[in-house]
């Protein structure tokens, strides 16, 4: 809402600056910004009346003007096409200087001498753009124009917050600063000199829909003159950025801007029967609007039809065909309480939004309407000369009595945890025009006047106590009484795994949770579940579903990483994945990751190498061992993601918990990468369900250790892991440590076969083991391993 | 005889110098001063040489005697302190770094916020990010059709679902699962359909904060709000409480933060305000206390929301809410 001081002075003297009110309103009602005007900058500019206009010899548009600015006369060359003899405008004399700041001077145009110039209202910056030089009639040459065109006015925006209508007018606006400032707040003046055939018998209101329109007030005004609006209206409406169209439509819109009451004035004489109807459109129902566009209804639109056709769209426009025109003499006025939601819906439906609109979607004040209408006949008598009809034509109802409230003073202390005091509530709340009764026990009875009807509850009336208060003032306290708190939700957990990550020294990550089309087909089902979920209204439609899984966006993070020089990367994301299924739409978390580029840093001493398949299985292991997991297994895993030698699942104790490898020819070709890329993404849910929670001391052993090696000669296929898995699930109770130390395929071995060396390491928790036991525990592993895998010993 | 002396002590001289370890260096003694050594020989010959001879000779012996013992102790000495390197190491030379890795600037700066919270006693509470009309707006007093609703551009999925527009959704899950007191914080991501720019992203990270007991005061709401400012930005900090307005809280305040980068003097930050917004908050509305089935007769309580990207942005001065999730390695490392 943009405020002129100028215009709040009408309702309430204040003498304050207009950046010290910005701040209080700020502080009690809502942020406020003082703003510098368009017109700032603007001195020296005096009324001027043309004395002598002539053509200029030299220029065909061009006009040599002698004019009168009071305290003598001068020479200007003016190029308006509305400059004449006898008119009175606005000189800018030498010296002076127009909106913006911009100097004025003497200027020579085609030969002739200009002394300063005539303005127009955009040189002034009271319009953005206008034609010709400002028309002041009735204006003393040399008279100060200031304060006539408000060019000594100052602008606040005020961030209107949707609980307060109210404050969509002027007068919403000046109730609060008359409150901040202890000064007496004014409601304008009406004055109305009814006279003639009553309203009733020249028009009539039928509401067909109490729900859309609970309350309808008409009244007529006969014979106005429509011309201009005088300055001052003029004036006013610049002040807030609104035109200037002529006194009936301008008064309209001051009427609204003054009480945030939208109103209607409809030529007369083009209402079919003088009667009003009510009612919804009727599906197909075609309306053309001020806008001269078509609008095709249905029955969420409320209309106001004449006896014969639509002449409006409820609260939000006028219609064409009853428009005030030049040629309008008689008025009907409408004064109207529409339903809010149906007002809403309406205008959404068509895709508009109107000032109108905007103050019935927020809701008006039914109880003020015989005010508001009276106001707009009033300044309809008086500056378009009409005769303003008996009565007023009153359909429905005002929504009946506000129920009072009852507030209990010491609710206001413990709410606040200060002791604000009866008298001081009590004054609070009548200085924002709240009624107040004492009722028992201490209470308050409290009437709500009917602009705040935002104020239903006790609290309501504690935040007004608060607002005049001061939030300021309320002394800060801190508390502390202890609390029991309950186990988290899983962020420990996932804590941990991020910090694990951090360790390996890889960089967390965050992205987008949208995702494409195009993504979901080239992950190929990897990690996800179920179908994605899609968005009614992305606000990127390349991107309309929710992510099923975090690799196509790292993916995304690797490439633009590439692309700006970073090819040495490791990163990973710790977020939500989404997917819908039978049981509706579900979320959990994964963890995902990617390593691109030299596995080591640039060094003096090392080659270098991309990274492979087991420096990012290493890293997965070394995570597991982090997060105290043990025993990750690597399962088979079989997806177009990955390169079919280089893919495997990720799974603990049987359970497969996402996948890792290396990204396949056709994804890195999607995604152009050009080099390996290892990748991974695991359910972090059920990660953290395998850390255990808890760990238990056990003694540290007394005992060396034996170690024994072999080497055994398999057939070529035969996988590590499940020799590995076998000397395991023998459960040999000596045996504490296998590992794969050596890998061999040669000259020295027959075709088909390879070598594979294992270190065992053995040690008894009881006593030192001989020799001999070490022995005989190795013998066992062995003779098992070369049964099961037909192994010889190399 | 001088003559071969001083060639003598010249090698002798060089040997012990360039001796590269305390093995070598010992057979460099045996060499030129053991037993068998050729200066042994000549000082054991002295004897028989003629006086005049004797005496030139023997001064010159003792003298190289004592200049090679003296020679002998400082190598040994330096061989000792040198320990077990090898020789030619270049300590200057880079060493082998391994990767280091970094968390995310939105995760320190919430890691921050947690540990203050968690020191003022509150626990973390956390929520789905598809939610459902009701918890996200009419649980919160924030009825459809309302122009209420037009501050959070909403985005939609089918029927009631849709993407958590604010963390204050987890509020009502909490107070629907437990009883008061309940004093928590509920950080996460939320969703907004707005374009983005430098300052509006239309994925981002909040931080909500609620407390529901007996006679929980606004005078408590503030005196947490100061404590945990003054943690984070210093006891220097200044804050300003306004009025404002949120559905969900009565009375509600806006909280401003003096301007870190300005002091207060107005700068484009806080365009030209001195005064940055960086919290909303007020007393639970008594309507949402009703909704969750608490009693507001018998409970109050306060909640407050702030944007975890909008603190990080103002303690690191980043101007482009973007850079977060574009993830540029060039930026996270910095940051
Ligand atoms: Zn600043």
């Amino acid at each position: 809402m943009i405020v002129s001081l100028n215009w709040l002075r009408r309702y309430v003297d204040f003498d304050m600056s207009a950046r010290e009110l910005a701040l209080r309103l700020t502080d009690s009602l809502t942020e406020a910004e003082l703003v510098d005007a368009p017109w700032k900058g603007v001195t020296g500019v005096v009324a001027a009346k043309v004395v002598t206009a002539e053509p200029h010899p030299e220029a065909d548009k061009l006009s040599v003007c002698v004019v009168d600015w009071g305290g003598g006369s001068s020479t200007v060359v003016c190029g308006a096409p509305n400059v004449r003899e006898g008119l009175t405008s606005v000189l800018a004399p030498p010296g002076s200087a127009i909106a913006g700041g911009r100097r004025v001077g003497e200027q020579t145009i085609r030969g002739r001498r200009s002394h300063g110039m005539l303005v127009s209202a955009q040189e002034l910056g009271l319009e953005e753009s206008s034609e010709g030089i400002l028309e002041l009639d009735g204006v003393e040459p040399g008279a100060d124009v200031r304060s006539l065109l408000g060019l000594d006015d100052e602008i606040i925006d005020l961030d209107v917050q949707p609980n307060r209508p109210d404050c969509l007018g002027m007068i919403g606006v000046a109730r609060e600063v008359a409150a901040l400032t202890g000064a007496e707040f004014r409601f304008p003046g009406v004055d109305l000199n009814e006279a003639g055939t009553t309203a009733a018998e020249m028009a009539a209101v039928e509401i067909e829909d109490p729900l859309g329109c609970p309350r309808y007030i008409a009244r007529v005004i006969s014979d106005v003159t429509i011309g201009p609006s005088p300055a001052w209206l003029a004036t006013a409406l610049r002040s807030v950025g609104a035109r200037s169209i002529n006194s009936i439509v301008d008064i309209t819109n001051f009427v609204m801007l003054e009480f945030g009451h939208p109103i209607h004035a409809f030529d007369y004489d083009r209402v079919a029967d003088h009667k009003i109807i009510v009612r919804r459109a009727r599906g197909g129902e075609v309306l053309v609007t001020l806008d001269d566009i078509e609008r095709t209804l249905t029955p969420e639109h409320l209309l106001i039809c004449d006896g014969k056709n639509p002449v409006a769209l409820a609260g939000v426009m006028g219609g064409v065909d009853s428009e005030v025109s030049e040629a309008t003499r008689n008025i009907l006025l409408e004064c109207a309480w529409f339903d809010p939601v149906v007002v809403r819906r309406g205008a959404w439906k068509l895709g508009i939004r109107t000032e109108a609109s905007q103050r019935f979607e927020h809701g008006v004040d039914p109880k003020a309407m015989e005010m508001v209408a009276a106001r707009a006949c009033s300044l309809m008598a008086e500056l378009a000369g009409g005769q303003v009809a008996p009565g007023l034509i009153d359909a429905g109802t005002d929504g009946g009595a506000i129920p009072a409230i009852t507030l209990d003073v010491h609710h206001v202390t413990s709410m606040l945890g200060e002791d604000v005091g009866r008298d001081e509530t009590v004054a609070a709340l009548r200085s924002y025009g709240f009624g107040i009764a004492d009722g028992a026990d201490g209470k308050l009875t409290v009437d709500v006047p009917s602009h705040r009807a935002d104020v239903t509850i006790e609290a309501d009336l504690i935040e007004e106590v608060l607002r005049a208060h001061g939030y300021e003032s309320v002394p800060p306290e801190v508390p502390f009484r202890s609390l029991e708190t309950s186990p988290d939700s899983g962020q420990a957990a996932r804590d941990h795994v991020l910090e694990a990550m951090v360790r390996l020294g890889f960089y967390e990550v965050m992205t987008t949770s949208f995702m494409s089309g195009n993504a979901i087909e080239r992950l190929g089902g990897s990690g996800v579940r179920g179908e994605p979920i899609e968005l009614s209204n992305p606000v990127n439609k390349e991107m309309p579903f929710m992510r099923m899984a975090i690799m196509p966006s790292l993916l995304d993070v690797v490439r633009r990483n590439r692309n700006v020089g970073e090819k040495d990367l490791r990163v990973f994301e710790l977020g939500k994945v989404f997917w819908k299924d039978g049981d509706g739409l579900g979320e959990r978390w994964a963890l995902a990751g990617a390593m691109a580029g030299q596995i080591h840093r640039q060094s003096w001493d090392e080659t270098p190498r991309p990274v492979d398949f087991f420096d990012g299985k290493g890293i997965l292991w070394a995570m597991a061992e982090a997060l105290d997991i043990d025993t990750p297994e690597t399962a088979c895993y079989d997806s177009e993601l990955l390169d079919a030698g280089a893919s495997a699942g990720f799974s603990v104790r049987g359970d497969g918990l996402g996948f890792f490898g290396m990204l396949s020819k056709r994804v890195r070709a999607a995604w152009e990468l050009a080099d390996p890329v290892f990748v991974f993404e695991i359910d972090l849910d059920r990660l953290c369900g395998l850390i255990p929670t808890a760990v238990e001391f056990e003694e540290l052993p007394r005992y060396p250790k034996a170690r024994r090696d072999v080497a055994l000669v398999v057939g070529e296929r035969t996988a590590a892991g499940d020799v590995l898995a076998a000397v395991n699930a023998l459960g040999e109770p000596l045996l504490v440590d296998v590992q794969v130390f050596d890998i061999y395929v040669g000259k020295q071995l027959p075709p088909g076969k390879k070598s594979l060396g294992f270190g065992l390491t053995y040690m008894s928790r009881e006593r030192t083991l001989t020799d001999g036991e070490a022995d005989e525990a190795h013998s066992r592993i062995v003779s098992h391993l070369t049964e099961k895998f037909d192994a010889t010993l190399r | 005889m001088l003559d071969r002396l001083t060639e003598l002590g010249r090698e002798a001289k060089a040997a012990l110098q360039s001796a590269a370890s305390v093995v070598e260096l010992e057979n460099v003694r045996v060499k030129y001063l053991g037993r068998k050594s050729e200066f042994n020989q000549v000082s054991r010959g002295l004897k028989d040489l003629d006086p005049d001879e004797r005496r030139s000779v023997g001064r010159a012996v003792n003298e190289l005697k004592n200049a090679l013992g003296a020679l002998l102790e400082q190598s040994k000495e330096r061989l000792e302190s040198a320990g077990d390197e090898p020789v030619g190491l270049d300590p200057t030379l880079p060493g082998r770094r391994p990767w280091v890795g970094r968390k995310h600037p939105l995760t320190r700066t919430y890691e921050r916020l947690e540990s203050i919270f968690r020191g003022l006693g509150f626990e973390v509470a956390l929520g789905p990010h598809v939610e459902d009309d009701f918890h996200n707006f009419d649980a919160l007093n924030i009825p459809a059709d309302h122009p209420a609703r037009d501050g959070w551009d909403t985005f939609y999925i089918d029927g009631d679902a849709l993407l958590r527009t604010h963390t204050s959704p987890v509020q009502i899950r909490v107070m629907e699962s437990r009883k008061p007191p309940i004093r928590i914080i509920a950080p996460g991501r939320v969703y907004r359909n707005e374009t983005q720019d430098a300052s509006h992203g239309s994925e981002f990270y909040q931080l909500e904060g609620l407390y529901v007991d007996r006679g929980v005061r606004f005078g408590e709401l503030k005196g947490v709000l100061i404590r945990f400012m003054k943690e984070l930005f210093g006891e220097d900090v200044t804050l300003r409480f306004r009025a404002g307005f949120f559905p969900f809280t009565e009375p509600s305040t806006e909280v401003d933060v003096e301007c870190l980068i300005c002091q207060g003097a107005g700068c484009s930050v806080c365009s030209g305000t001195g005064w940055v917004e960086l919290l909303g908050a007020g007393m639970v509305d008594p309507r949402v206390f009703e909704t969750v089935g608490y009693d507001p007769g018998e409970f109050t309580g306060y909640a407050f929301g702030l944007g975890v990207d909008r603190i990080c942005m103002m303690m690191t001065g980043t101007d482009d809410i973007r850079l977060f999730l574009e993830n540029d390695l060039r930026f996270l490392r910095q940051i």
